[in-house]
């Protein structure tokens, strides 16, 4: 069955979007059928169910309808849970396509009106959200949100300048390389995760593994614009600071390892999410894809068949975190009762976060729900390997948030600029100033030397 | 006799008041509002989100001085001019042979024509963008297997080629539509007029070229204005492409895509609107500027 | 002689055709060949031949989006706003066409120059618009501007000053036609082939607005069919052969449509020739 076999968002053959990323999504394990979410209007199918368990007096006071505007289906997936412990309330879910959510939102907020109750924000706005206003204060007396069970990364993202709490996220994104065992078995002599990460510890050992890899014909990276996902968190400072741009140090290296790959041929060539880059997972001659949680979920996990049991996870040569979707209860919202009903029950429910993620398997934003999974059996994709008990670990060392408002933006300027260098179009330095000059006359207010 | 036809007129005139009263009716509750907002955005700094603040004339002097939006306007120009004259050309071949041709299949044929225009033109974007992306693509897998082109080409990685593309897929979406639109205008030319000139001997091709095609001007008027009006505005080809941002090297970010990117991705809506505005004024000097000449050509002959 | 190069002539006429027959076909053939291939055949291989995922694929698609829906949601739209456009393109366009009336010149350039407006920033302010007007969540911000189409009044004015003699309304005035029935009656019958024409137009540029209808519409049980192309693509988990099953299922109406009214276009050319 391998109907639900790809998992490629398309929005992006359009290239360079792995800063687009983000989004949970998703998932789909291998024979369930995903209810018909309609991602229309979530109605509620209460009646048997409102019978049979006995809503808390609390929960059953509430009511009404819940309006939320979520850029991807997967947030629509806590309805029927939710909708059991608030039989009363309507929610409706409006998915808006992803690539237009902003253009959606910015009228509608401006408006003043018809804006929805709770809203989402993917990893390449977020912080524009977040220091806008436009969500409410989840630690007000109104909420009151109990973050010490949250993953850090997750609480510090959704955190304004002002160290405002303004939205939380059901999921968190840590990052892995993920790569072919049978492979790694057959050229470094091992395909144990901890063997290999061991191999691949820095920017110049994976490079020296690439060698190795295509000594044998087998190209070591599906595209090397995958591994700037990792380089985002290898660097010591934002893009901005002190309303700066920074090009850090490790960037520019970066710049030079995708020019190495490019030239000696250790990557496909092509761009994420280009149909290539997706087949690879079923390929015989592409070692690793280095991505978040995500990538397992919506590119290795749905398309592997025939390299089932063949894939694990491992560290690159650091820890990281890429993508990720963060939920805020819109500050004028009437039903701000029920929004926080609902954002609590996604995002701080340690029990509705392993129910949804034992059955999607999506990592989630809480420890004790990804520490309780972590403990379940492994996964048979994976040869058995838990992927919850590593992105735990790798959550306990991923360095601090560096997220800023323009990284959208900024990111993808970068890739293109490194395009040209690694392609050899550009030279570094002619490369460097087009992309300054991107950066500059995207944001005139950022001072670029 | 004389005044009475001068009175006829004058009490006609408020019938032509009448019949044009619905368009501006229904523009000034739809058109009017948003173009206004967006003037008024223009001498403005506006994150999308935060307090709108007066930007005086800041959106304009930066305008002026923006290499980028000098290059997209040449990159959507120069798209636009690629694909506009084979487009015309093709469809005034086109509608010669439908028009002075027994073609079997002609309404076979001129429907297939048509069919790319059918097709929403983000999904065609990203249709070519799966046709050409990779080295294993559809097209490097045919040119490399025939023995067209020796290892692969990074089709999108070259500036020409990319451009080039976009005028391509404009050509095919439209050329079709332009044909359709030329027979229109022919069958609206009273096809006594056919006879006479037969009756003096004038061949097909003659014909055609003396008499159709000057008849059909208005038609022909039509077609370039409004194709330099959609030309300009190219949006959703080359947005889905590539990356949205023009790549390669911005060779195909058009100046729509640029407005959009500035407001909706970096989110400066003032900006944005100015750039709007600077589009507008382009557009309305490139109309006006091809409708006197082609006008003054009609006055001529 | 002449009858080989009568015949030569047709070999290469019929061989231009063919070739750009070949040119359009071809791509909308993948498409619809794609829209039978699981996602998979279709990053890994090059279609020719129709395949088996028909039935997958159309699951995979109904259960992210109602496409039929979707379907009947455009046609609301689509429909109604076509006909407006082409009965007042034609109507205003004769009103510019035939009447002399001051401030001719500076209307017609207004309506001209409404065309060139860039829609991305505007669609900002027409937000706020149909707030205002209470007009969100309903379909008549993209019906009611069939109106006011500025293409229509600007082609059909053309074909209406270069085909309607006017003799043949001065000839009606006298035969005791009000005005309006003079239009409805002589005039409007008389350029049905270019009313057709931009009427296909019309009813295309209206069955893909995209941003507009997502803007304006916060129910997804209102989302027209782009809106939902646009869903499909932009999910995490995306089924190239559903995207492609939605897109075939799109510009099936816009097919037949075509096919219908083209006959118009056709036997408008033998109603000229009755004249």
């Amino acid at each position: 069955m391998k109907k639900r076999i790809a998992a490629l968002s398309i929005l992006m053959p359009v290239a360079v979007s792995l800063a687009a990323c983000g989004g949970g999504g998703s998932v789909s394990s291998a024979g369930s059928t995903t209810e018909a979410e309609d991602s229309a209007a979530v109605e509620t199918a209460e009646e048997a169910d409102a019978s049979a368990e006995e809503p808390e007096t609390e929960n059953a006071s509430l009511s009404g309808t819940l309006e939320v505007w979520s850029s991807g289906e997967e947030l629509g997936r806590f309805v029927e849970g939710f909708q059991k412990e608030y039989p009363d309330v309507t929610v409706n879910i409006t998915v808006v396509p992803n690539a237009d959510f902003i253009a959606k939102l910015t009228p509608t907020l401006a408006g003043g009106q018809g804006a929805p109750d709770i809203f989402t924000g993917e990893s390449d706005y977020v912080k524009y959200l977040v220091e806008s206003g436009f969500w409410d204060d989840l630690q007000s007396a109104d909420y009151g949100a109990d973050v010490s069970d949250v993953w850090e990364y997750i609480v510090s993202v959704g955190t304004d300048s002002n160290g405002v709490l303004r939205a939380l996220s059901w999921q968190a994104s840590p990052g892995s390389v993920m790569y072919r065992r049978d492979m790694a078995r057959e050229v470094l002599g091992t395909d144990d995760p901890a063997e290999v990460a061991e191999m691949l510890s820095s920017n110049a050992a994976m490079l020296d593994v690439a060698a190795r890899l295509k000594e044998q014909g087998i190209k070591m990276f599906a595209s090397w614009q995958d591994i700037m996902n990792m380089q985002f968190s290898n660097r010591k400072e934002p893009w901005v600071t002190d309303g700066k741009l920074v090009v850090d140090d490790s960037l520019l290296e970066f710049m030079d390892m995708a020019k190495t790959i490019t030239e000696n041929g250790y990557d496909l060539g092509v761009d994420p999410w280009a149909p290539e880059w997706s087949a690879a997972v079923e390929s015989d001659d592409t070692f690793c894809y280095v991505l978040p949680s995500w990538g397992y979920q919506f590119v290795v996990k749905p398309a592997a068949d025939t390299t089932k049991g063949q894939w694990a996870l491992c560290q690159g040569s650091v820890p990281y975190v890429k993508g990720g979707t963060w939920l805020g209860i819109y500050k004028d919202s009437p039903n701000k009762e029920l929004a926080w009903a609902f954002l609590k029950y996604c995002c701080l429910n340690s029990e509705a976060q392993q129910a949804y993620a034992s059955e999607y398997g999506e990592y989630v934003s809480l420890k004790s729900a990804d520490e309780a999974l972590a403990s379940g059996e492994g996964e048979e994709v994976l040869g058995g390997q838990n992927p919850f008990a590593f992105y735990n670990e790798q959550m306990s060392k991923i360095p601090a948030d560096l997220m800023t408002a323009y990284d959208g933006t900024i990111n993808n300027a970068f890739l293109s600029a490194t395009k040209d260098y690694a392609t050899g179009i550009k030279s570094k330095e002619e490369a460097l100033s087009s992309f300054k000059a991107d950066v500059q006359n995207a944001y005139p207010e950022i001072a670029v030397d | 006799m004389r005044d009475g036809k001068k009175r006829s007129t004058l009490n006609k005139s408020r019938y032509g008041y009448l019949f044009i009263a619905p368009f501006f009716a229904v523009f000034a509750v739809f058109g009017l509002y948003p173009v206004l907002y967006t003037a008024f955005l223009s001498f403005k700094s506006w994150d999308g989100l935060a307090v709108v603040k007066s930007a005086g004339g800041k959106n304009y002097a930066r305008l002026l001085t923006d290499v980028v939006f000098y290059q997209s306007l040449w990159n959507t120009f120069r798209i636009w001019i690629v694909n506009f004259i084979p487009q015309l050309l093709s469809a005034l071949v086109l509608s010669a042979v439908f028009t002075f041709h027994k073609i079997r299949g002609k309404n076979f044929f001129r429907a297939s024509f048509y069919l790319p225009n059918l097709i929403t033109a983000a999904s065609v974007g990203l249709l070519f963008n799966l046709l050409f992306n990779g080295d294993k693509s559809a097209v490097n897998h045919l040119l490399v297997s025939l023995g067209v082109q020796k290892a692969p080409f990074d089709f999108f990685n070259s500036t020409v080629f990319t451009s080039g593309l976009v005028s391509y897929i404009q050509w095919w979406m439209w050329f079709g539509y332009t044909t359709v639109i030329v027979m229109a205008g022919i069958t609206t030319v009273d096809p006594g007029i056919y006879d006479a000139a037969m009756v003096d001997g004038a061949t097909k091709g003659q014909t055609y070229r003396k008499i159709t095609l000057p008849l059909i001007r208005p038609t022909l008027i039509y077609l370039t204005i409004t194709s330099i009006i959609g030309g300009m505005q190219l949006f959703d080809v080359p947005a889905t492409l590539t990356n949205g941002l023009g790549d390669p090297r911005k060779s195909i970010l058009t100046t729509s895509m640029y407005l959009y990117n500035q407001g909706f991705k970096n989110h400066n809506y003032g900006y944005a609107s100015a750039v709007s505005a600077g589009l507008f004024l382009i557009i309305m000097i490139l109309s006006a500027f091809s409708m006197k000449a082609m006008q003054r050509k009609e006055e001529e002959s | 002689m002449t009858r080989i190069k009568s015949i030569l002539s047709k070999i290469i006429i019929y061989g231009l055709l063919i070739s750009l027959l070949f040119l359009t076909i071809v791509p909308f053939y993948m498409v619809m060949v794609n829209a039978t291939h699981t996602s998979f055949n279709i990053v890994t291989r090059l279609n020719l031949l129709p395949g088996g995922a028909l039935l997958d694929n159309y699951e995979t698609m109904q259960t992210h989006v109602n496409i039929w829906r979707g379907f009947a949601n455009s046609l609301l739209i689509s429909l109604p706003y076509t006909v407006l456009t082409g009965y007042f393109g034609a109507l205003v366009g004769f009103g510019f066409a035939k009447y002399s009336f001051k401030g001719k010149r500076i209307l017609y350039s207004i309506v001209l120059a409404s065309m060139m407006i860039p829609s991305q920033v505007s669609i900002i302010g027409f937000y706020q618009l149909n707030l205002r007007l209470h007009l969100l969540n309903t379909y008549y911000p993209f019906i009611l501007p069939g109106i006011a189409n500025a293409s229509a009044v600007f082609f059909l004015r053309g074909i209406i000053a270069q085909s309607i003699p006017d003799s043949m309304i001065e000839a009606a005035r006298i035969d005791g036609c009000s005005e309006f029935m003079i239009f409805n009656r002589v005039v409007f019958p008389c350029v049905i082939p270019g009313v057709v024409a931009i009427c296909i137009f019309n009813f295309v540029s209206s069955w893909n607005n995209y941003i507009g209808p997502l803007i304006v519409m916060s129910d997804s049980d209102m989302y027209t069919m782009p809106v939902m192309i646009s869903m499909i693509k932009g999910l995490y988990l995306t089924n190239y052969g559903a995207m492609y099953l939605a897109i075939t299922i799109s510009v099936v109406p816009t097919i037949i449509v075509f096919c219908l009214l083209s006959k118009y276009i056709v036997n408008g050319l033998t109603a000229g020739a009755n004249k």
